[in-house]
């Protein structure tokens, strides 16, 4: 009896070329979207740390322009800002009064890019007015 | 009895595909989530910056107009701004932050305290600068006294007999309208009011906000109160700084400046 349920037993070791080749499309037509989705999250985690860096730099150029005289505060071009391989771009307009008036304002608007890259990465725009005392 | 096992790699394959899916979804979720946050910590940071743009522009016109236009401490607008394209500034307040009370000619003579002089600071519509009632608080020495009227602009806007601290209400609110300065003529007492030692006003506004200045003995200042908020287009961020400024009318170029500056956690929403 033994003997005969042994023999009878089909013999399935493996899986046959049609299931295999079925599970290779199958998780083909699921893989590619997510390889996808993944290659730009993996992209967009580098991305966002060029964004930090560069909010980070355009806040302290900014926090420099609240601490210089009035006078000093001007336009510039900076390569390699502070040598973290970034490029700052200073630009001072006059947006009340003038360069002899008495009384007057700048618009000071910082923009970074990556080294050899046009896109800017943090952007970030004020004004100063001459004469403004702190308290401190 | 033989059982059929066709599909099993197919199932399995799904199964892994499940699971793949599942585990990619949470990544994306968190990468997401952390893009968010780098996205609002960004534009938080032009935010303030934008919200200290308002706060320059207020006072260069404040300071600009000042020493150009005899009769006016000064002023600026309310509202919204545009500093750059999507990025904006809107000021705006209390009415007693608008209200500047210059104290730096205070006299008292006989019976009167004069020389206080007041003046909205903005040329807008909003807020309404309206005194509703002004408590007036004082110490003097040897005997007490009285206080029997406030005369300002050339009228007695309220008549009494009230001891310190007095609360007069003014039977008649009385509205700053334009931007040139204001007289309080005098505050007029039933004696001689020789030995005051100080004296300071409640002002309380129609919008129920207050402001408390000491008006003798009289010292160089003349305050005011600018609140602006800094916003990006498209987001719900934003960022206020009030700053209280102080003209010190007696040493203008010298020593006007910022008396107190901090972020606030109030978004100005008007005009």
């Amino acid at each position: 009896m033994k003997l005969t349920q042994k023999l009878l037993r089909p013999k399935r070791k493996g899986f046959t070329l049609i299931e295999l080749i079925m599970a290779i499309v199958v998780v083909g037509i699921v893989a590619l979207p997510i390889s996808i989705t993944l290659a730009k999250h993996v992209q967009s985690v580098f991305q966002s740390q060029d964004i930090t860096m560069a909010t980070n730099l355009a806040k302290f150029d900014l926090a420099q322009v609240n601490n210089t005289s009035y006078t000093g505060i001007a336009s510039a071009s900076i390569s390699n800002y502070e040598g973290y391989g970034y490029n700052l771009t200073r630009t001072v307009s006059y947006v009340n009064g003038s360069f002899s008036s008495s009384e007057s304002t700048k618009k000071i608007t910082v923009q970074v890019t990556k080294s050899g890259s046009p896109e800017v990465l943090a952007k970030l725009v004020t004004y100063v007015s001459r004469n403004i005392r702190y308290p401190f | 009895m033989i059982r059929k096992k066709k599909g099993l790699a197919l199932i399995a394959a799904i199964m892994l595909i499940v699971f793949v899916t599942i585990a990619v979804l949470g990544i994306s979720t968190f990468i997401t989530q952390w893009f968010s946050q780098l996205n609002a910590d960004q534009i938080s940071a032009k935010c303030l910056y934008l919200a200290q743009a308002g706060i320059h522009d207020a006072l260069y016109d404040v300071r600009n107009i000042y020493i150009s236009t005899p009769n006016t401490y000064g002023y600026y607008s309310t509202g919204l701004v545009t500093v750059d394209s999507g990025e904006t500034y809107r000021r705006g307040g209390t009415a007693a932050d608008f209200l500047m009370v210059d104290t730096s000619e205070v006299s008292q003579s006989g019976t009167d305290l004069s020389g206080l002089y007041i003046q909205k600071a903005t040329n807008s519509a909003s807020p309404v600068v309206s005194i509703d009632r002004m408590v007036v608080t004082w110490s003097k020495s040897g005997q007490s006294r009285n206080l029997r009227s406030i005369r300002i602009a050339g009228s007695n806007r309220w008549t009494g007999n009230l001891s310190s601290p007095a609360d007069a209400n003014l039977p008649t609110n009385y509205t700053l309208t334009g931007t040139s300065i204001i007289p309080i003529d005098r505050l007029r007492f039933n004696a001689s009011m020789n030995g005051l030692n100080s004296m300071s006003i409640q002002f309380v506004m129609t919008d129920g906000s207050s402001k408390t200045v000491t008006v003798y003995p009289a010292s160089n200042s003349c305050q005011f109160t600018i609140n602006s908020t800094g916003k990006v287009a498209g987001s719900s961020i934003y960022r206020t700084i009030k700053a209280t400024y102080d003209l010190m009318p007696l040493t203008f170029n010298t020593t006007s400046r910022i008396v107190d500056i901090d972020e606030i956690n109030t978004e100005i929403t008007s005009p």
